[in-house]
């Protein structure tokens, strides 16, 4: 409850509000000093001091900012085409160089530039020394002024600069070339000495300027590298009358007629075993392919002779002699394809071996012994060669129906006749006869196509060595071991943004790069470096084709000897 | 009272005279604080300390404080002084601007935490016999042994006649907060004020 007599506290406080403090003369001083700063506080922007942190943070990148941009926009304006003019020349400036000095586009380019080059600086040598006697004739008349001066100047050195720099850059002057220039302007060094003018110090700084400029010129060095630049392949789909790819089998009857006599005409079976490639001719429709050819020529049977078998129960049963010839050849086979008849050529030659085999058999089935023996009576080898033509009728891709006619000589050789073969009711007498040295076969059979691939690998361009463009150096013409280089880690130079540093014998690393002479191949999933075949592994493989050494054993520490 | 007399363009003197109006004297100041005369800066700083320097005492525990913080104020009043209206109330717009720099400086060094439970404002009452013993000196001293936050409430709410909403707008603090801040004021003046009378003899 409230007690009539008491006021609100409150009230006592409101007092306060009309409360005057104590007058500090002090204070006035602070005051006047914060005025004083405020009155000579310039432009914010350069008053760190006043900024408050947050705020000088802001200014600082807004300041980065503008520099960076104003530094991007300055690059550009001296990326300019007038800037480019006047440095690095362009096509039509060169050609507009070559007009003025009527140099003939017939010349070198080299030769062009040398040309150019000590025109241009010959040019401006000549202008000099006019210039020189121009201010010699003027100062003996005592009436060169200042004005006169700079007029001179400006008139005989106009659009010096534009001939100056209009020297191609990108070729390399001769040496002496620039010792000419140097020449010329000593010598106008040393006829200046005599000039006693007031003008001298000026005439000196413009020659010298002018000299400087003739001299260092600057021009571009391209140090080139060769490259294997690899085949380039085209893949062809194979149609269905295409040579044969890569592996065929033959299989043929073969009919064989002795060329001078009749007495063993035989017919039997060759299996032919071939490979090869169409590329290796580089034409598109010849096919060469080699291989064996294994035959086996049946070559007539004896009459058959009745005979008692050797058995218990002494069955009845024949026998009879039989020839036969069995071939190993190595086969050359090339054929002309592209359509449903292929001719072709082979050539083969490899040893035959000639036996005759007697043949005992019973007429009905035994049981203690096997029903017929084969023994083989005599034996007989030559060395058998031959050529032939023929012609492949494609069915489709895979089956061809062949047809050929085969000639083949063979060395001498014997075998057993079987016309007149004797048999004295146990055993042949042998009756041997000369074999014919020459042969015709006829033979008609298949020949499989077993290749998988479908696509011919056909090279559209060979490989080669390509010459690239290693490197680039801008070469001061004074001195060659001066080389201007865009700015990256060096120190720049913010008027020309590069870079100017000198090397000692930089030449071999730069034009041997990755020491290896400069010339490595360069491949698909790797370029710049060596083929991935003569890499070095290193490290640890995960693959069986390791040629690390197996881990050894160690060898058991020898047993204690007992003792004595 | 001091009065002056602009006698040139360049010069302000003091002048004794006593008849001179109001309205003219502060012209020539402002005049002349317009013109960054250091003189009538002077002048104008000196007539409006006593007051100005007891507002940010107020404020402020620190003399140091409410110095730099009445300084701060003044030099925008120097500063902006041509924006003044002179058909306007000199007082108002000079303790306008001070007490808003006070406060921006005393928003800074005082952290106020809010309050979210509602406060019911509570008054504190007193016999006026004990109030009679106070003087003003005696009654910054008993404000400046509030807590800060409590201080500077209570400040704004009994002297400076602040609302609780706009002390709550003012300090980025709720009403209840305002109002807590307030009553624990009273609260601990009241004890201290009898505090004070009792040791008396």
């Amino acid at each position: 409850m409230k007690d009539p007599k008491e006021i609100l506290q409150d009230d006592a406080f409101k007092s306060l509000q009309n409360w005057e403090a104590e007058y500090d003369p002090q204070d006035w001083l602070d005051m006047a000093n914060m005025l004083d700063q405020e009155e000579n506080k310039g432009i914010p922007f350069f008053q760190p001091t006043e900024i408050k942190p947050k705020r000088k943070t802001k200014l600082i990148i807004l300041l980065m900012t503008l520099l960076s941009m104003m530094g991007i926009a300055g690059y550009f304006m001296l990326s300019t085409p007038q800037m480019s003019k006047n440095s690095f020349p362009t096509n039509e400036n060169l050609k507009e160089t070559k007009k003025e000095i009527e140099v003939s586009e017939t010349h070198k380019p080299y030769e062009n530039t040398e040309r150019e080059y000590f025109s241009t600086v010959e040019g401006n040598i000549e202008k000099q020394n006019n210039f020189t006697q121009n201010i010699k004739s003027s100062a003996d008349q005592k009436t060169w002024n200042q004005n006169d001066i700079s007029n001179s100047i400006s008139n005989n050195l106009k659009g010096e600069s534009d001939l100056i720099l209009e020297i191609p850059m990108d070729k390399k002057p001769n040496e002496n070339l620039l010792e000419k220039p140097l020449a010329n302007h000593k010598n106008l060094k040393s006829n200046n000495i005599n000039n006693e003018l007031e003008t001298e110090s000026i005439q000196e700084k413009t020659e010298q300027d002018t000299a400087i400029k003739a001299i260092r010129q600057t021009f571009q060095k391209n140090i080139y590298r060769k490259v294997w630049v690899p085949e380039e392949y085209e893949y062809i789909y194979q149609s269905e009358y295409s040579p044969i790819q890569d592996f065929w089998i033959g299989l043929h009857f073969t009919g064989q007629r002795e060329w001078t006599q009749e007495l063993y005409n035989s017919g039997g079976f060759n299996l032919q075993f071939m490979s090869g490639h169409a590329k290796r001719l580089k034409t598109n429709n010849i096919g060469i392919y080699g291989g064996l050819d294994f035959g086996v020529q049946f070559m007539g049977k004896s009459e058959k002779s009745n005979v008692e078998l050797n058995t218990t129960t002494l069955d009845s049963g024949f026998t009879r002699l039989s020839n036969r010839a069995y071939d190993i050849f190595a086969r050359f086979h090339v054929e002309y394809t592209g359509n449903v008849i292929v001719p072709y050529f082979t050539a083969f030659a490899g040893p035959r071996i000639n036996a005759t085999g007697q043949l005992v058999k019973s007429y009905t089935p035994l049981i203690d012994h096997e029903r017929s023996s084969y023994n083989n009576a005599y034996t007989s080898a030559s060395l058998n060669y031959g050529i032939g033509v023929g012609v492949r009728v494609q069915l489709n891709r895979t089956i061809s129906l062949d047809a050929r006619y085969e000639y083949m000589g063979a060395t001498e050789a014997k075998l057993m006749d079987l016309n007149n073969a004797q048999f004295n009711g146990l055993s042949y007498r042998r009756n041997l006869s000369d074999l014919a040295q020459e042969y015709n076969f006829f033979k008609i059979g298949v020949i499989f196509n077993l290749s998988t691939s479908r696509y011919e690998k056909k090279v559209v361009k060979e490989g080669y060595y390509k010459e690239t463009v290693y490197d680039s150096l801008t070469i001061d013409s004074s001195d060659e071991n001066i080389r201007y280089l865009p700015c990256k880690d060096l120190p720049c130079d913010p008027k020309t943004f590069k870079s100017k540093y000198k090397v000692e014998e930089m030449e071999e690393t730069d034009s041997q790069p990755n020491g290896n002479g400069g010339i490595y191949r360069e491949t698909e999933t790797d370029t710049n470096t060596v083929p991935h075949r003569n890499r070095n592994r290193t490290g640890t493989s995960s693959g069986g084709n390791t040629s690390r050494p197996a881990p050894t054993i160690k060898a058991p520490s020898p047993k204690p000897t007992p003792r004595a | 009272m001091e009065n002056f007399v602009n006698t040139s363009a360049n010069n302000i003197i003091y002048s004794e005279e006593k008849n001179i109006d109001e309205k003219a004297f502060l012209d020539t100041i402002i005049s002349g604080c317009m013109e960054k005369k250091r003189s009538a800066q002077e002048v104008l700083y000196k007539k409006y300390y006593g007051k100005m320097m007891g507002l940010c005492l107020r404020y402020f525990k620190n003399k140091e404080d409410a110095k730099d913080a009445m300084n701060m104020g003044f030099l925008k009043v120097f500063k902006n002084i041509h924006l003044f209206d002179k058909e306007k109330n000199l007082d108002a717009w000079i303790y306008t601007i001070i007490q808003r720099t006070a406060l921006d400086l005393v928003r800074k060094q005082v952290k106020i935490y809010t309050l979210e439970t509602e406060v019911t404002e509570k008054s504190a009452y007193i016999e006026p016999e004990i109030l009679q013993h106070l003087y003003v000196q005696d009654l910054m001293l008993l404000l400046n042994q509030l807590p800060d936050t409590s201080r500077l409430v209570f400040t704004l709410y009994a002297i400076e006649n602040f609302k609780h909403h706009e002390i709550a707008e003012e300090l980025s603090i709720s009403e209840g907060t305002s109002k807590w801040h307030v009553n624990h004021a009273r609260k601990i003046l009241k004890e201290l004020i009898l505090n004070q009378n009792a040791k008396k003899p």
